[in-house]
């Protein structure tokens, strides 16, 4: 560690993989705070708690202003799709890989939220009988798993509209 | 003769201004008015300028915040061009000049702590979706900040199906059934739904004080 040449120097990804520093090593999951706390799910999926235009507008980005407050270091960002397929099968498929990656699971009926080197969150809501709205909140360093692991998974999922808004 | 005198007077100005006792940094006069005014306490305003001279100091170093810092400290490239934060940003500028000062950053942010009160988060929230500021919300405006919204996260639906959420969406928050939704009638669709108001809170505003802590060293708040 002490080797003054850069280049033959011990790495930190070595570092945290030798056994020395692995004895007795929990690794600190990346803290949530209330930006990744489930929100009280509203009850039934009945047709008055499915999503609204006004609902749909202030998912904008330009209308959350917390990002105002972020170092670029802990900005949440946050990606949105459409899928006609159940919450269920969306919160299952993303387990499946959290439990691969290793990660902590928390779930509800509405959404799942991950723990490990970084914390996600995934919300969805009901937008139309077929349609939902699945909302991911992301947090830490994570964007290279995020683009491998679970993005691929999720791509499936994503309902393609077939006919183009009329403007 | 008369050029020395008006010499030395600005020279004395200048020493004057800087040996007034405990002078604020250049911009920040009194903070006790706008916790006055705001939800803010005196700190919070404090910190708060530290935020504020971090953002306005992005492109042009003038204490004021034009539309490309805003956008800047919203998305972090000034490239991004966005229907929500023009209003915003229109929102925040009471003085109509294009540019923010501290007191109007400072005002318009009491509006989104979570100790402000909801009817000022109710206001808010209706003239940000009114448009064309008309002193209701129309169905274009609506169908208008709906499609923005799809568009800007990549979500496709088709038009059929953006119609009849609009629909359903008039129907219920619509009561008197003219096509608009008037400031009333959104005041009852808000407090039916609470979570439309989500933006207008920002929790971050809570703890200004330890995000922003550079404040201590300008600070007039005594240590108790």
């Amino acid at each position: 560690m002490l080797d003054p040449n850069p280049h033959k120097r011990i790495t930190v990804n070595e570092i945290l993989n030798d056994p020395w520093f692995r004895k007795g090593y929990r690794e600190i999951e990346y803290p949530v705070d209330n930006e990744f706390d489930f929100k009280n799910s509203g009850g039934d999926m009945d047709e008055s708690s499915f999503l609204n235009a006004f609902d749909i507008i202030s998912y904008s980005s330009g209308f959350d202003l917390s990002n105002l407050f972020s170092n670029n270091g802990i900005r949440v960002t946050c990606e949105m799709f459409i899928s006609a397929e159940s919450p269920e099968r969306i919160i299952e498929k993303i387990e499946e890989v959290a439990k691969d990656e290793g990660m902590r699971v928390t779930k509800n009926e509405k959404g799942i939220r991950l723990q490990g080197s970084f914390v996600m969150m995934v919300e969805i809501n009901r937008l139309t009988e077929e349609l939902v709205v699945v909302e991911v909140k992301r947090r830490g360093l994570g964007r290279d798993i995020w683009k491998e692991k679970f993005k691929p998974q999720l791509n499936a999922l994503i309902y393609q509209s077939e006919r183009q808004v009329r403007r | 003769m008369l050029q020395c005198l008006a010499g030395i007077k600005h020279l004395c100005a200048s020493l004057i201004h800087c040996c007034e006792p405990g002078s604020q940094p250049r911009g920040l006069e009194d903070p006790e008015i706008l916790a006055g005014v705001t939800v803010f306490s005196v700190s919070e305003i404090e910190a708060l300028y530290e935020l504020f001279k971090k953002i306005s100091s992005a492109v042009i170093d003038d204490g004021l915040i034009n539309k490309e810092e805003f956008q800047l400290a919203l998305f972090k490239t000034n490239k991004k061009e966005s229907l929500f934060a023009d209003r915003v940003f229109d929102l925040f500028d009471t003085k109509h000049n294009g540019i923010l000062g501290f007191e109007e950053f400072a005002r318009a942010l009491s509006v989104f702590h979570p100790n402000a009160p909801i009817d000022d988060k109710i206001e808010f929230s209706f003239q940000l979706y009114d448009l064309k500021q008309q002193g209701f919300i129309e169905r274009q405006e609506v169908k208008q900040m709906v499609v923005a919204t799809l568009a800007e996260s990549g979500m496709n639906l088709s038009d059929d199906v953006i119609e009849s959420i609009i629909d359903k969406t008039f129907e219920e928050a619509d009561t008197k059934h003219d096509g608009k939704i008037d400031k009333e009638e959104w005041r009852s669709l808000v407090l039916r739904h609470p979570s439309l108001l989500k933006n207008m809170t920002l929790q971050y505003l809570k703890d200004i004080t330890t995000t922003f802590p550079s404040f201590v060293f300008h600070s007039r708040v005594e240590d108790t």
